[in-house]
């Protein structure tokens, strides 16, 4: 599903690589987190798979379309959360999502066919409704985003993010303003995605969160992936019974 | 297209306010005076305006009608009107392109790079019209009582007020963009965001921008006296 292939990406003013020769195979169907310590090259991983930046070297491909040949298709393929929501402020919760639904073609608007187009705007009133409220932020949504909290632009942010169903949940830190029914409601979110066969992909400094809910776990330092693999592997490098935790702090020790 | 006008909606309802002016003073009905204010100013502010361009214009055309130049009066206010539209397009060029953090946003969606760019130049132009109507308008109607427009004539001053100042903002973008290609990439290559996918808005687009206008404003009276078969 998602597959970077010998990435490197290196910014010119810090002289350093950001990202260096990563490789990595995210299979579709499961929950895989990408861990590592401030600065790693997590966000630039991600802002490297939606198109915020381009890659030095390497290919990255979505959904079986290089994001560099065919960034239309990879795009389509992708539900993005960014580590900081900053989303319209002058805009409704509402208009926000429907403008998302409208880039992603949800709402098809076509003329010929009113019958099917009716049965999709139902379909997509029930998907909406239901996420609104599952993220129990159907009151605000007549509300300008300038006036909601950052936890609640977290929750719209998730909110766009899964209107389209995209095989590929991308999320960058996405607990960061969550409160703890959202939190949890939202690993089921993830839980239930998987299990329809897509794939999420989420950095996170949680690392309780993605013990238990990862079915892999990649941990990157100074932009090189120094392990992967699932929870068993990952012990198999480490004492026998020790938590993702104690593992990770080995491996990330300078 | 669909997307295309969605994301234009978004951009005019999210730089503009519409939606929050909406629900303050429709449904909230807070500060009601604020708007009020607004128009008045608006109203005194173009009407002021408007008639001190109408009658300058009106005295200029006649005494440039009396040795055969009422043209002149035309040039010299479409000048003014780019001057304008110049001014109030620089600001806004800069930050609809700029200081706009909104590609954080529309970057990872499944749009063309030239839709979003085509967006935004959009709005810089809805922009600069407000500066244009209130110069030209009054400019045109005292011009029209000197020589007569005719019906070939106010089409093209149509066509001169939506385009021509689509020159200034076709090359206050180009700039912009390449002061973006400077700070992001050091000239090396164009900036990373506009470019994703190899692509890049076509050079032709920058010449039709500068060709439709210019060729409007080429021989404006002229070309509506050809329309309607009046002698020069």
């Amino acid at each position: 599903m998602l597959h970077f292939q010998n990435v490197s990406k290196a910014y010119q003013k810090a002289n350093i690589k950001a990202v260096n020769a990563l490789t990595l195979e995210v299979k579709g169907g499961e929950i895989f987190g990408f861990l590592g310590p401030n600065g790693a090259g997590k966000t630039t991983s991600i802002k490297m798979v939606v198109g915020l930046l381009r890659q030095d070297q390497g290919s990255i491909t979505v959904n079986g379309h290089d994001t560099l040949e065919a960034p239309l298709k990879a795009k389509a393929s992708i539900g993005f959360v960014p580590d900081n929501p900053d989303l319209y402020d002058k805009l409704t919760g509402m208009e926000y999502i429907n403008f998302i639904a409208d880039i992603y073609k949800v709402d098809s608007l076509s003329r010929q066919r009113r019958l099917e187009r009716l049965v999709n705007i139902f379909e997509i009133g029930n998907r909406l409704e239901r996420l609104v409220n599952i993220f129990e932020i159907g009151n605000s949504m007549g509300d300008l985003i300038g006036s909601f909290s950052h936890g609640m632009k977290q929750k719209l942010a998730l909110t766009a993010a899964l209107v389209h169903e995209p095989p590929l949940l991308i999320l960058d830190e996405p607990m960061v303003g969550l409160d703890p029914r959202s939190a949890h409601l939202f690993k089921e979110l993830m839980n239930e995605h998987c299990s329809q066969g897509k794939t999420v992909f989420f950095s996170t400094h949680i690392l309780d969160v993605a013990e238990r809910l990862c079915h892999r776990v990649g941990i990157i330092k100074k932009g090189q992936l120094i392990a992967c693999g699932t929870m068993e592997e990952l012990r198999q490098t480490s004492s026998p019974g020790s938590s993702l935790e104690s593992i990770f702090l080995e491996l990330t020790k300078q | 297209m669909n997307e295309l006008l969605s994301l234009f909606r978004l951009s005019l309802n999210s730089y503009f306010g519409l939606t929050a002016l909406r629900i303050k003073y429709l449904h909230k009905r807070e500060k009601l005076w604020e708007p009020m204010l607004v128009l008045l100013g608006v109203v005194a502010g173009g009407m002021s305006f408007g008639s001190m361009f109408y009658f300058l214009a009106l005295t200029m055309a006649q005494g440039a009608h009396m040795v055969g130049q009422a043209d002149f009066v035309l040039t010299q206010f479409i000048m003014l009107a780019q001057i304008m539209a110049f001014t109030f397009g620089l600001f806004a060029m800069i930050s609809i392109f700029y200081f706009s953090n909104d590609l954080d946003i529309l970057v990872p969606l499944p749009l063309k790079a030239w839709q979003i760019l085509a967006t935004k130049f959009s709005l810089v132009n809805i922009v600069e019209y407000a500066p244009v109507i209130v110069i030209l308008m009054p400019t045109l109607i005292a011009y029209n009582q000197v020589v007569t427009l005719g019906l070939g004539g106010w089409f093209t001053a149509a066509a001169t007020m939506l385009f021509f100042h689509a020159v200034l903002a076709d090359h206050t973008s180009s700039t912009g963009r390449h002061i973006s290609c400077h700070r992001y990439a050091r000239c090396q290559s164009p900036p990373p965001r506009y470019t994703y996918g190899n692509r890049e808005p076509g050079v032709t687009w920058h010449y039709f921008l500068l060709a439709v206008p210019l060729y409007c404003q080429h021989d404006w009276a002229d070309s509506g006296r050809r329309f309607n078969n009046e002698p020069h």
